[in-house]
């Protein structure tokens, strides 16, 4: 415990302003009312203050700030994305990103690595040579290399993979970072709240009223809420928001798990992801390993980790880095992932007039958080789709106009 | 490890199975207001019981599972015939 912290705890007096207002009662009415305190949520009344002066904002959360996917991710930044949609979406995303400390005056703990997806046949091959090649032509530094450059960037890898399925190559993506998330979160909180935007937090959205005009009422336990304007980003629970106004979505709900070991030196200076062995790696500021793994097999609405998570996602990361099989394992949670059939997110209006989506963000959601937030607060400003989200409107479902992501995810689905 | 008593395969860890979707879809009735895209894509992801088909590769047998997506709870499991 830092000393400075420790002193805060005698202070009766507490000398560190609070971060973000804690509003008790709700107003009678709001312009907009976001559900979601999230990183998504919150950057969108942050951009909605600062970009276009609408500052009688609610920010609604049945739980605490960042405690839903935001601090459930493993915090990784990359816009090697297949798909020039996505491409050019993510990487307006990192460029937002490496600001976000000044423009936040918070710091977020931005780290640029670079990232290694492992490619460890053919097909993945050809489909990093694919991404390579998209995110060149849009001016986004990816290239495949050979195994001898990854054993260079990470000489503890063992890239005959313990004999079985060596690593044959890699896509690298320069850009690829890391950050803080929960940082990210309090950042925009504390932004958007001194610019008058209220959070209230422990207050769950239990209803959605609509009238000819469209939304007209949102109920929590502690009142209900006049507004014409809601935008939801509840990742992991979006079916039930929807739900509240009529909407069905193609989203399905899965778990998605992640861990951490004990902090161990610093070894590891890059991002390495595996989708053959269904795994990500890389190393916190803390010197925690941060890993990851592939989606739980079945829909479940439970934020309830597994101890054949474990046990299967350190096998595969042991036949990568063998000498961890000492490193214990700190610990173990789940999220919940709005997962699409294209891998895309769910953005911009709705057949409901004022009823706003930010959804579908499976396992793709905290690298968009700046950019999400941006967006939507245009969208909900203008009420038209920003340009850049245009192509991820709820209705390219209804039109076969999917954006097929799946190529580009981290890790096996 | 969660576990389940299945009938012919008796107890067995429920990671030995893969699961299919629970949906089966009726032919669309085109004459409906309903596009074909919101027929194929849209779901109803929201915690509930409902009735799903999980394949035991090894024994090559199919099993109609009912389970709480909610709670993960599974209340039976029985052998799926043509």
């Amino acid at each position: 415990m830092s000393m400075r912290l420790l002193k805060y705890a005698f202070i009766e007096d507490y000398a560190e302003d609070n971060w973000f207002n804690t509003p008790s009662d709700l107003k009678a009415t709001y312009d907009v009312v976001i559900i979601g305190a999230g990183g998504h949520g919150l950057a969108c009344a942050h951009y909605l203050a600062q970009d276009h002066g609408i500052t009688n904002v609610a920010v609604l959360d049945s739980s605490y700030i960042g405690g839903g996917n935001t601090g459930r991710n493993t915090t990784i930044i990359r816009s090697n994305y297949l798909t020039p949609d996505g491409v050019k979406f993510y990487d307006q995303s990192i460029k937002l990103f490496k600001n976000l400390s000044c423009e936040l005056d918070t710091n977020i703990f931005f780290s640029e690595r670079g990232h290694y997806t492992l490619a460890h046949n053919t097909s993945t091959l050809r489909t990093a040579r694919w991404r390579a090649e998209v995110n060149k032509h849009l001016g986004i530094k990816s290239e495949v290399v050979s195994p001898d450059e990854v054993l260079r960037a990470c000489p503890e890898i063992q890239l005959d993979c313990g004999g079985s399925q060596a690593v044959e190559g890699a896509l690298y993506h320069e850009p690829g970072a890391v950050a803080r998330h929960d940082a990210v979160a309090w950042g925009y909180a504390k932004s958007a709240s001194a610019r008058g935007v209220e959070i209230h937090q422990h207050t769950p959205v239990t209803g959605i009223n609509t009238d000819a005009q469209g939304i007209s009422e949102v109920v929590t336990p502690k009142g209900v809420i006049k507004t014409r304007t809601v935008l939801s980003a509840v990742a992991g629970q979006t079916p039930s928001i929807t739900k509240m106004v009529g909407i069905k979505t193609p989203i399905e709900i899965f778990p998605l798990q992640a861990c951490v070991t004990e902090p161990i030196k610093p070894w590891l200076n890059t991002i390495i992801v595996s989708g053959s062995l269904h795994m990500y790696l890389s190393q916190s500021s803390r010197g925690e390993l941060v890993m990851g793994a592939a989606l739980d097999p079945m829909e479940l609405h439970s934020r309830r980790s597994t101890f054949e998570f474990v046990t299967g996602l350190c096998d595969q990361v042991l036949d990568l880095f063998p000498f961890l099989s000492g490193v214990k394992i700190n610990r173990q949670w789940a999220g919940m992932a709005d997962m699409t059939p294209d891998f895309a997110p769910i953005m911009g209006t709705t057949p409901v007039k004022g009823f706003f989506l930010d959804s579908g963000w499976g396992t793709w959601g905290f690298k968009a958080t700046p950019i999400s937030g941006k967006t939507m607060a245009n969208t909900i400003a203008t009420n038209l789709n920003d340009p850049l989200i245009q192509s991820f409107n709820l209705d390219r479902f209804k039109n076969f106009n999917l954006v097929g992501e799946k190529g580009a995810a981290a890790i096996g689905h | 490890m969660k576990f389940f008593e299945f009938p012919l395969l008796g107890t067995r860890a429920i990671s030995e199975f893969v699961p299919a979707h629970d949906d089966v879809l009726e032919p669309i009735n085109l004459a409906d207001n309903i596009s074909a895209g919101d027929w194929v894509y849209e779901r109803d992801s929201v915690p509930k019981i409902t009735t799903e088909f999980w394949y035991h590769s090894t024994s090559q047998i199919w099993f109609k599972v009912e389970r709480n997506t909610g709670t993960n709870q599974i209340y039976s499991a029985e052998v799926l015939r043509e």
